[in-house]
Formats: structure tokens, C-alpha cells, sequence
């Protein structure tokens, strides 16, 4: 290459050279699509079924909401699938080009970039055509972009230079009209990599780049371009207003691309992204180039020799990505839209179900002893009167039946207000009290017989050993019943937090899996 | 200084009381310290911010720098008015500086400047936000925000001013735009150049904004009365809040204590009448006179006697149980007791583990002092019962926040005598 071809010539003549070999990359998406075949089977398979528990409990409001929640996502996966087709579509109709995302808020000259781009290859008798994409289908047009200081970027368009490069302008980040922004998402999977458009009147905005998580968690390049890096240079000669459009200085451009790498490198840490995908951010003026002739002085001046070399830098990368394209697109669409979405949903709602089942487990203890101490409340003043009546008839097992009888339905009537969304069935069996006949006539008391006069022995009834013996079979009966209930519910808590660990569990081992996947997509790379 | 420790005390007094007016009470605070007027400057950085400030200043205050500069905040009082620039909206790769510029923006000043730049066009979804809530403090407290163009010697021309100016109108109608640019008031300045210096737009600013000043005083004292006024209303309502819960809980224990006293009260009437009808019913005394030991095996006189009390005696001691039981007096016995001893602690703490002779039973169910006895210690263990301390508890905890509520009252009337 000889010494006095500028950059800007080399970058061109670079472009027309671009070769794409599409790699073999069957054999990935193959088993990418066995991952997700696997996945879902795994899931229907494993559901949280809530036995034991009222569908008003909280813990099974919350175990419906994840099995909702996870039938929901493998509906919405495959609607995300079919909708990134258009994605595909356009991205095949590129298949043999290099794309490169032209990113940015709607002030960063985003159009007026382009414009300038395609202009300079058309100063070389590079073919230019511009497109816009309207439903989805690529529509040729004659006219530039439409440049100014509002958002006027409404739609997806793009540039074509030369046969094999595309520049992709999007609508406007943070952009006014949030539909505007859900388009732009839907089209950047066909990008290789991304230019990052930043306005020096207030550059290097970092929190921007989180809209570019996405891409860059895709492994694209990222280059940072200060664009507007030029000022108006205003006196007052005899009584009139002169201007004069000139560059940033070298030093105010350096201080500016410094304090850009700096805390753009900090943000894709922050991020978790590979910090290699940053190249050095340059500035230009295409104002300025414009403006003084577009001669190699004015370019070089404006920063366009050193956005040139970039430029070329970042095409290698941008090319290995090309060529495993297809394997990436799936490959995002599991980790985003299948794997990561399922995390990201579930996880938290998986460890809300683990608090709201440690909270109702600590407070089973205190509602067994609540419901034993309701129920005892309410039986043990009944006493009396069933002693009263024990006393006329001398019938044990009535008294037991009667006393028997009320603590099942006191105790369903409890349980039902501390317990009620659990499903609890007394037994009746185990609120049965017995009493044998000793205990029942306390042992031999002696009574007067008024009408002779005389003492004689009978058969009587001790108050208090009667009333000591019931109590005891009462408070015996509500301990187990109490018992048994809190057991029934520890228990239905237990085997949903079971089921849950599994779901979690085969989550986790499923992303692990994709993990490897990807690496190996990767690694297989150029 | 002592009053503005006193006024500490009043405020956290207020603030524990309402967390929700810690910010409201701050600015209070520095409402009735009354110090000069404060004009902040909010906005993103590198919108000129900065060498604004030093044009109306008329002199170098603040730093000036093509990148993220201003970090801290920082400021500077000039003829009897304090200027903060506070850090750019977005600035770094965490909120810190957000927050802090938000904090100041809202505490300290009386009057915003929001500083736009020009060249960037419209607003973004963060600035239209932060102007909006603004906007709806200025409806609040009265604080006057006022928008500015910055750096217009940046726009190509004056048709591009008007674009930038009709899309903004766009966004935020009727918003007046006070289009400045701070170079070109230096230039005139340092040239003695009139058209600069007049198309700089500095001049009118300054002008709009000592108008602003000017109202400052007036300002500040609606501002007072309105935070005064509110902090109080809420404050009254949190306090009747309490009085009528407060009051609830005083009904229901009194209650409980009342139908307590009146079961308990019957419970004994009934028993002791049954005793005292038992022991009428009894001729000779005969349980007092020992059983010899050749009566071991017989049935005499005494032994049935001391049946005849104790079945009564029981029976009484069962009523009474059952009335403690309802009244939650005694819960569900923790450990298994004898098959002997059907009573709790409460009842043999009251009534004793002795056998009972007929002396014993009139002392306790037949004189109005031995029933009284029963009654009073009854009530007792009542009140030591794990629902009513709990209730008393509860009636402590209200108490407590109602004083709390009452010093939040005393202590804002203190800041607007100091006011």
C-alpha cells in the first residue's frame, strides 16, 4: 500500500474486497434446538401442584402464578421466534454485506453521519443506496436521510455503500415515541457491529449503553464516535455578527474520547460485557468536512482518517461474527428470550414462594398452639353442665360422645378461621375420647338413705376426679388433632418447596447447557 | 447557636413522627434560617451550566471544562444571592450525582435554572420528566423554574433557533425559552461589543431573573405557611387517628373487664348458695371427730360427711374453672398433670390444696369478705392473662405514639412562633 493513499481510500477498496464464507454451522444449531426440545419437556413435565393446600393460600396463588407463568414463556418464546423471521428475512437479503448499527439518542447526528459516509463513497464512484424498511420489507429510495436537530429519525433506514457495506440507522434511543424504540430492538440482531454515535455537546452519556446491552452481551464491537465535535466561532466586526464553523481542538477532541473510554470501559464492566469489544472512541465533524471542501486536509482535520482506520479495525471482528450469524441469532433468542427470561421471571417469583413457605412454617407452631387453646377455651366451660347431666343418667358414653362431638366441630370451626387456606379433615377418630368406668365413677362414695335412717354404701360420683379425667382425654384429643394438622401442613409445604427446588434446579442446569453451547459456538469461530 | 439546635430537636421531634416530611422539614428549617435567596442551576452536563453562572456572576466562580466537570456541588454567594451548580443530570455511570444535583435542586433554592443546550434540539424523556416535576413543585410550594437556552451561538442560524424553539414548544407549551449564550457575552464584554452582548441574551435573563428574586421574600413565606399548614393537618389527623383507636382499645378492655367481673361474680353467687344450701342441709358436725382405728374399714359418720363436702367442694371448684377457661384466665395446660389434680395453678394458688371442713367452706362461700377474696384474686390472674396483657400492651404502644404525636404537635408550634 502506498504512503500517500489516504485511509479513507484503503477503507474503501477494503469494503469492495469484503469475502463472506459462511461457515458450517449445522451441526450448533442443531444442538441449540435439542437444548430447547429438552427444556420444554423438562418444564411440562415438572409443575408445581399444590396437595394439601386451598387455592387462596397464599403459597399456591404463588406456585399458580409460576406454573402461569412458565406456560406463558414457552408461548412467548416461540411468538418471539416466529417474529424475529422478519429479522432473518433481513438479515438474508444482507447476507453477503457487512451491517453496522449507527446507535445513538436522536441529537447525535446520527443522519447527517450517514449521509456524510455516503456521500464520501460516492465521491470514489462507490454505487449509494439508501432504503428504509416499511412492514417489514426493504423499500429502495433516491433520497438522503433527513438531518436535524429534532427527532425526525422515525423509521428503520439504512444506507448501502459500495456492494458490501450497510450502514443502520435507527430510530432514536430514548427517543420520544416509545414505539420508535421497540423497532430498533427488532432489527439489530442483524447487525455486526455497532457504532455508538455520541454528540460532543455532552458526550459519553454511559447509561445510554444499557439500551445496548443486548448487542453487546452479542459480542459486537462497539466503537464510540463523538460526532458534532466542531463549534461555531462567533466576533462583532463593525457592528455585524461574523461566524466561522471550525473543529474542536486536538486536545479538546483527546480530553473528551480519554474521558468516553474511561467511563464507557467502567459502564461494560458494570454491565458484565468484555471489555475488548471497545475500540477507541473517535471524534469527527462532518459539518466541519462538509463545510471546508471535503479536500484530504479538511477530512483528516475533521477526524475522518482516524474514523477510516477504525473503521477498518473493527471489520475483522465484525466479519467472524458474520459467519456463525445464523448460530448467533438462535443462540441470542435462547439466552435472551428462552433461558434468560425464565430466570429472570422465575427466579425471583421461586424465591418469593421460599419466603412466603419459611414464613407460614414458623408460623405453624404458634397457630397449633392458638387452635389447641381456641378449642379448649370454648369446650372446657361446657363441663359443668355435661357433668350435671352425666350425674342424672349415669351414661359414659353419651358424656364422651356429646364431649366428642363438640370438639370436632369446635375444632373444624377453628381450623377453619387460623388454618383456612389449608385443606384439613379432623379425624373423628382422633377426636374420640374414652373413658372406662373407674375413671368415670371415681370410686365409692357413701350417702345418706333419709328414709330409714340408715348408712349405706352406693355407687356415686366423684366431681372431681370425673372432671380431672375428662380434661385430661380432652386436651390428650386436641394435642393430636392439633398436631396432626400442623403436620398435614408442614408437610404440603414441604412437598411444594420440593417441587420447586426441582424447577429450580433444572433451570439451572439448563443454562449451564446453553453456556457450554455458546462457548462452543464461539470457539468454533475464526 | 441555641435556637437552631432547639429547632433540630423540634424537627427530628416532627420526623419521627411523619418519615414522610424529612425532606418538607429540612426545607422548613431552611426557610426559617432565612439566609439569602439561592438559585440553582439543573441540567445535563456540558449544557454550559457553568460559564453561565460566571456570566451572571460577572466573574470566574465556577470551573469550565469541554467534558463532565462539575462533580461536586459546589457554590458561591455574590451581592446577597447564593448560586449552586449542581452536577449534571446523568453524569456518571452510577446516579450519585443525580441524586445529589436532585437533592439540592429541590432543598436549597428558590429559584431553578434549567439549563438546556441548544444544539442537542429537543428534550429527552429524562429532562421533560425532571422539568414536569418541576413544574408541579412550582404549583406546590410557589418555587419558580426558569428555562434556559444555552450556548444558541452553536445553532447555524436563526432559523435553526426557531426549529429548536418550536419543537420544544411542542413538548412543553408556553414554556418561555430565555435564549442565551454565554460566549458571546464574554466576547462582548471583553470587545465592548453591543450587538454581542445584547444577542448573548444574558442581559434579559439577569433582568427576569432579579425580578424572580424580587419575589423571593414573598415566596418563601407562603412556602412556610404551606409546609407549616400541612405538616399540622397531618399531624392532626394522625393524632384523632390515634384517639379514636386508642379510645376503641379502652372500650374493649373495659368491657372484657366489665363481662369478666359479672361472670365471675355469678359464678361464685351461684356456688357459694349451693354450698351454703350443702351445709344447712348437714346436722352434727361429724367430719371433725377423728376415725379410730377400727372404723378403717367400716362406713361411719365422718367419713361420709367429708365425702359430702368434698363432692360439693368440687363441684364449686369446676364452675368457677369454667368461667376462668372461658375468660382465657387459664389456657390449655402445657404438661400433663395427675389424674388427682385436675386444677390449674390459678385455682390452687386462690382456693388452696387443704382439705376443706365445714369452717373453712363458710369462710370462703358464706361470709361476704371470703367472696370477696375469691373475686378480687380471680381478677387478679385475670389481668395477668396473656390476652389482656397482651391488650394492655397494645393500649401502651398507642399511648406512646399519641405523646409521640402530641410533642410532633408542640414542637411545629414552636416553629411557627420561630417563623
Amino acid at each position: 500500500m502506498k504512503a500517500d493513499v489516504s485511509l479513507e481510500q484503503r477503507f474503501i477498496a477494503e469494503v469492495d474486497a469484503l469475502d463472506f464464507v459462511a461457515q458450517d454451522i449445522d451441526a450448533h444449531l442443531r444442538a441449540l434446538n435439542a437444548w430447547l426440545a429438552k427444556l420444554s419437556a423438562d418444564l411440562q413435565a415438572g409443575g408445581l401442584s399444590c396437595d394439601g393446600l386451598h387455592a387462596h393460600n397464599p403459597l399456591a396463588v404463588q406456585a399458580d402464578a409460576i406454573n402461569a407463568l412458565v406456560r406463558a414463556s414457552a408461548h412467548t418464546w416461540t411468538q418471539q421466534w416466529a417474529n424475529l423471521q422478519v429479522t432473518r428475512d433481513l438479515a438474508d437479503q444482507f447476507d453477503d454485506q457487512a451491517l453496522l448499527l449507527v446507535f445513538g439518542k436522536f441529537n447525535a447526528g446520527k443522519s447527517s453521519f450517514c449521509n456524510f459516509l455516503a456521500d464520501r463513497f460516492a465521491a470514489h464512484n462507490r454505487p449509494v443506496r439508501y432504503f428504509h424498511v416499511d412492514a417489514g420489507r426493504v423499500v429502495e429510495t433516491a433520497e438522503p436521510f433527513t438531518e436535524g436537530a429534532t427527532e425526525t429519525t422515525s423509521r428503520l433506514q439504512g444506507v448501502r455503500l459500495g456492494e458490501k457495506l450497510v450502514l443502520l440507522d435507527t430510530p432514536g434511543l430514548h427517543s420520544v415515541t416509545p414505539e420508535n424504540a421497540a423497532l430498533t430492538q427488532r432489527f439489530t440482531d442483524s447487525a455486526d457491529g455497532v457504532l455508538w454515535l455520541t454528540s460532543s455537546t455532552s458526550p459519553g452519556q454511559v447509561q445510554e449503553l444499557d439500551e445496548l446491552g443486548r448487542e453487546l452481551h452479542r459480542n459486537k464491537p462497539l466503537l464510540p464516535v463523538v460526532t458534532r465535535s466542531d463549534e461555531y466561532d462567533e466576533d462583532e466586526v463593525d457592528g455585524e455578527i461574523v461566524r466561522r464553523l471550525c473543529n474542536k481542538s486536538a486536545q479538546r477532541r483527546a480530553l473528551q474520547e480519554h474521558d468516553i473510554r474511561v467511563r464507557a470501559r467502567d459502564k461494560l464492566v458494570a454491565m458484565g460485557v468484555d471489555t475488548a469489544l471497545l475500540k477507541p472512541p473517535v471524534s469527527i465533524s462532518a459539518y466541519v468536512a462538509r463545510e471546508q471542501g471535503q479536500t484530504p486536509e479538511a477530512m483528516a482535520d475533521a477526524g475522518f482518517e482516524k474514523l477510516y482506520a477504525a473503521l477498518l479495525a473493527i471489520t475483522q471482528p465484525a466479519l467472524a461474527y458474520k459467519r456463525r450469524k445464523r448460530a448467533e441469532i438462535l443462540l441470542h433468542h435462547l439466552e435472551e428470550s428462552v433461558s434468560g427470561r425464565l430466570c429472570r421471571d422465575v427466579s425471583p417469583l421461586l424465591a418469593e414462594l421460599h419466603g412466603l413457605a419459611q414464613a407460614a412454617l414458623a408460623a405453624l407452631e404458634l397457630k397449633r398452639e392458638q387452635l389447641a387453646n381456641a378449642v379448649w377455651r370454648a369446650i372446657v366451660p361446657t363441663l359443668p353442665g355435661l357433668l350435671d347431666a352425666y350425674v342424672a343418667t349415669r351414661d359414659i358414653e353419651a358424656l364422651c360422645g356429646t364431649v366428642s362431638e363438640s370438639i370436632v366441630a369446635t375444632f373444624g370451626r377453628e381450623a377453619q378461621r387460623l388454618l383456612g387456606d389449608y385443606v384439613i379433615a379432623p379425624e373423628a377418630s382422633v377426636a374420640r375420647i374414652e373413658l372406662d368406668e373407674a375413671a368415670a365413677s371415681g370410686g365409692t362414695v357413701v350417702e345418706h338413705s333419709a328414709a330409714h335412717g340408715q348408712l349405706r354404701e352406693v355407687d356415686g360420683i366423684d366431681f372431681g376426679r370425673v372432671h380431672a379425667a375428662l380434661s385430661n382425654a380432652i386436651r390428650r384429643s386436641l394435642l393430636s388433632l392439633s398436631g396432626d394438622a400442623a403436620r398435614r401442613c408442614r408437610a404440603s409445604i414441604d412437598r411444594l418447596l420440593e417441587l420447586a427446588r426441582d424447577l429450580e434446579e433444572s433451570l439451572k442446569v439448563h443454562e449451564e447447557k446453553l453456556c457450554e453451547l455458546k462457548r462452543e459456538v464461539r470457539s468454533a469461530a475464526i | 447557636m441555641v435556637s437552631s439546635k432547639i429547632r433540630e430537636q423540634a424537627a427530628h421531634d416532627i420526623a419521627s413522627v411523619l418519615p414522610g416530611r424529612t425532606h418538607d422539614l429540612a426545607r422548613l428549617q431552611i426557610l426559617i434560617d432565612d439566609s439569602e435567596p439561592v438559585v440553582t442551576v439543573v441540567g445535563k452536563y456540558n449544557h454550559g451550566k457553568s460559564s453561565l453562572l460566571n456570566e451572571l456572576l460577572g466573574r470566574d466562580a465556577f470551573a469550565v471544562s469541554d467534558r463532565r466537570e462539575t462533580v461536586h456541588l459546589s457554590d458561591s454567594v455574590h451581592r446577597g444571592v447564593r448560586w449552586l451548580d449542581a452536577p449534571g443530570l446523568d453524569a456518571d455511570v452510577g446516579t450519585q450525582d443525580d441524586r445529589e444535583a436532585l437533592g439540592a435542586a429541590w432543598l436549597k433554592s428558590d429559584i431553578r435554572l434549567f439549563v438546556h443546550a441548544a444544539k442537542e434540539g429537543e428534550l429527552d424523556a429524562k429532562e421533560l420528566k425532571l422539568l414536569g416535576e418541576l413544574d408541579a413543585d412550582r404549583t406546590r410550594t410557589g418555587r419558580q423554574t426558569l428555562f434556559v437556552l444555552s450556548q444558541v451561538d452553536q445553532l447555524a442560524d436563526a432559523a435553526a433557533l426557531q426549529n429548536v424553539g418550536d419543537a420544544i414548544d411542542r413538548q412543553m407549551p408556553g414554556l418561555t425559552l430565555n435564549a442565551v449564550s454565554s460566549v458571546r457575552h464574554r466576547k462582548g464584554l471583553e470587545g465592548g461589543k453591543q450587538l454581542l452582548l445584547e444577542k448573548s441574551g444574558i442581559p434579559a435573563l439577569h433582568a427576569a431573573l432579579q425580578a424572580e428574586l424580587a419575589r423571593v421574600p414573598h415566596a418563601r413565606a407562603c412556602e412556610t405557611a404551606l409546609l407549616m399548614r400541612e405538616i399540622d393537618e397531618e399531624l392532626q389527623l394522625l393524632r384523632a387517628a390515634q384517639r379514636t383507636s386508642l379510645d376503641l382499645l379502652r372500650c374493649t378492655q373495659r368491657q372484657q373487664r366489665l363481662d369478666f367481673d359479672r361472670g365471675l361474680a355469678a359464678v361464685i353467687e351461684k356456688v357459694a348458695g349451693n354450698i351454703d344450701a350443702m351445709l344447712n342441709a348437714l346436722g352434727t358436725d361429724h367430719a371433725i371427730v377423728p376415725d379410730t382405728a377400727k372404723d378403717a374399714y367400716m362406713i361411719t359418720a365422718g367419713k361420709l360427711e367429708r365425702a359430702h363436702i368434698q363432692i360439693a367442694y368440687s363441684r364449686a371448684c369446676i364452675e368457677i374453672d369454667a368461667v376462668l377457661t372461658a375468660h382465657g384466665v387459664v389456657g390449655l395446660p402445657s404438661e400433663q398433670h395427675a389424674a388427682a389434680s385436675s386444677f390449674n395453678s390459678v385455682m390452687i394458688a386462690v382456693m388452696g390444696v387443704s382439705v376443706k371442713f365445714r369452717k373453712d367452706l363458710r369462710r370462703m362461700f358464706c361470709e361476704a369478705s371470703g367472696r370477696e377474696r375469691m373475686q378480687r384474686e380471680f381478677t387478679h390472674y385475670y389481668e395477668l392473662s396473656d390476652d389482656r396483657k397482651a391488650l394492655a400492651a397494645q393500649i401502651a404502644d398507642t399511648e406512646d405514639a399519641l405523646a409521640a404525636s402530641e410533642k410532633a404537635l408542640a414542637a411545629i408550634r414552636l416553629f411557627e412562633a420561630r417563623a
